[in-house]
């Protein structure tokens, strides 16, 4: 469980780096206007339509599934695999991540990104032991059918906040 | 209880002891409507007297032809359409216009509406304050208390559990209304998963309003805001909102039942009716499928309007968590395999004693509020006919 943790808070910690530069990136006459912030919203919104219609898994099919971990099956090295699984967790680019994502990008300084994500990381751990035998929630097919639905509400959520703020842009500059 | 249902259904009671089973009932609503008598008014008097008289007729009806749902129904049809009526007119008269401006919106210039609860919880818990205007205990400027009212409605909902849906709700009416007015529905077939869609609006909406500490369901969301009250249109923004509401409305609340004979928005929209399945786990009283009785027909799957039985419930003997105690089941059951029920008891034994345990504390709650609002809304109307 350390290491798996471990390795899952240094996930946390390269997606807060490469989030912060994607923000820093933005140049500064962007900044008066509000469309980056819209495009960052309709990407979401996007993204969250994607992982509610199952975009991913879809287009893998079974060919996708991981030969890497494998926690299913007796394996020769258990610390990597729990490396491996905790780091790709980490990046797991999944609603609430890629908004946190978001919010890192706005931050001013990398330090700033880092201690985000660090608390966002000790959060997360709060909850992980008890919501690791709530992963058996995934087996209800009713739950996951309500999980995507409730992506797809919130896509529409940022859709239409993404849309708005665009609107406002054009019509009020 | 001598002539309880225990064979077939339903059960006739003779006139005299429906009426002395009634009695209590009777005195209950004479209870509730002595203030509407003490109001100056002639408007206001026959409207408390004629309420009192429907509902202890309504509840005497239930117990002499031993039927729930057809009497319920009446009443409830009754407060969703005089629900607005008496809320517009108090509108009109204060404010002169059905919108609010936001700013007085803020300020708490709106009522509270027991829909907003699910979305007043994480935001209360992490940061103590309310996402809602209003204040969680009496000032001197607020005396209606959020928590007071949030405490009565979880002592009724602790009792009753998803029953408010079906006997205290003063929107449902509406639908079921529209709802009533074919013999057939039009559109037979639903997805099942539309019955996970209120949990998933339940789950956004709790979300957002942790996130943004707004009650996005009644700022984005709320079908009712067409007939009752509704931010002013002022800009784009505000007359996107307020045609989301009416889409809202004119969809899940008037075309999708009288399309489908089913209360489409308390089924497959209202946020509000998923929380209360929840409290549906922790109250005593369920309604049950008789297994050696039942042939497996299907009636109660179609009738029941808000898709709360389905083919899988019915084998394990029980409806799902989202069943509102409306009745619908048990009165359509050909074979008496419906029955009420209370947890910890054998099913099918003695079910008219669960039903009328259910029933006196149903129709109480059901008299208070629902009681109070329909001689509202038929004051208003008196009024409006007599003067214009």
């Amino acid at each position: 469980m350390g290491l798996f943790l471990t390795a899952r808070l240094m996930g946390y910690m390269a997606f807060a780096v490469v989030a912060w530069l994607a923000g820093a990136a933005v140049p500064r006459a962007w900044e008066t206007h509000r469309w980056p912030m819209a495009l960052v919203n309709l990407l979401l919104a996007a993204a969250m339509v994607a992982w509610a219609l199952g975009w991913p898994r879809r287009k893998c099919g079974k060919a996708g599934r991981s030969t890497l971990v494998q926690i299913d099956q007796p394996v020769r090295s258990r610390r990597s695999s729990a490396l491996l699984l905790g780091f790709l967790t980490g990046i797991n680019f999944c609603p609430p991540f890629l908004a946190a994502g978001v919010r890192a990008a706005q931050l001013n300084h990398l330090a700033a990104a880092l201690v985000f994500f660090a608390v966002f990381f000790l959060g997360t751990v709060v909850w992980f032991a008890p919501m690791a035998a709530l992963g058996l929630v995934r087996r209800s097919s009713a739950v996951v059918a309500v999980a995507r639905m409730t992506a797809l509400l919130l896509a529409l959520w940022y859709a239409g906040t993404g849309l708005m703020i665009l609107a406002r842009e054009a019509f009020h500059g | 209880m001598a002539n309880a249902k225990t064979t077939s259904q339903p059960v006739a009671r003779s006139m005299g002891r429906s009426l002395l089973m009634t009695l209590p009932m009777a005195l209950w609503t004479l209870l509730m409507f002595t203030p509407g008598l003490m109001k100056p008014g002639l408007n206001q008097h026959i409207a408390a007297v004629l309420t009192g008289a429907f509902m202890v007729w309504l509840f005497y009806r239930m117990l002499r032809t031993g039927q729930t749902y057809r009497w319920r129904r009446i009443f409830f049809v009754a407060l969703g359409f005089l629900f607005p009526v008496g809320f517009v007119a108090a509108l009109l008269t204060l404010r002169g216009s059905m919108s609010i401006p936001i700013e007085h919106m803020i300020s708490g210039d709106t009522p509270f509406c027991y829909m907003v609860i699910p979305m007043l919880i994480i935001p209360a818990a992490l940061t103590h304050t309310l996402a809602f205007p209003g204040s969680i205990l009496p000032t001197p400027s607020n005396p209606h208390s959020i928590a007071a009212m949030i405490g009565l409605w979880l002592g009724m909902t602790l009792v009753l559990g998803k029953a408010w849906c079906a006997y205290g709700c003063f929107f449902g009416g509406l639908e079921e209304g529209f709802a009533s007015i074919t013999r057939r529905a039009r559109i037979r077939k639903l997805d099942e998963r539309l019955r996970l869609v209120p949990w998933a609006v339940l789950l956004a909406i709790v979300l957002l309003s942790a996130a943004i500490f707004e009650p996005v369901y009644c700022m984005w969301l709320c079908p009712f805001k067409t007939v009752t009250e509704f931010p002013a249109v002022h800009d784009a923004e505000t007359a996107i909102q307020f045609g989301v509401f009416v889409l809202l409305f004119t969809g899940l609340v008037v075309v999708l039942p009288f399309l489908t004979k089913k209360r489409t928005q308390c089924g497959f929209f209202c946020p509000f009716g998923a929380f209360q399945s929840v409290f549906n786990k922790i109250n005593i009283f369920d309604i049950r499928i008789d297994r050696t009785r039942c042939v497996d027909c299907g009636l109660c799957v179609v009738k029941c309007p808000t898709m709360a039985i389905n083919p899988e419930s019915v084998n394990k003997g029980e409806t799902l968590m989202s069943c509102m105690k409306c009745g619908a089941c048990v009165d359509s059951c050909q074979k008496d395999a419906a029955v009420w029920h209370i947890k910890g008891t054998e099913v099918g034994r003695n079910p008219e004693r669960a039903r009328l345990l259910f029933l006196y504390a149903a129709w109480a709650m059901a008299t208070m509020f629902g009681g109070s609002v329909i001689a509202n809304g038929l004051s208003t109307l008196l009024h409006l006919i007599f003067r214009g």
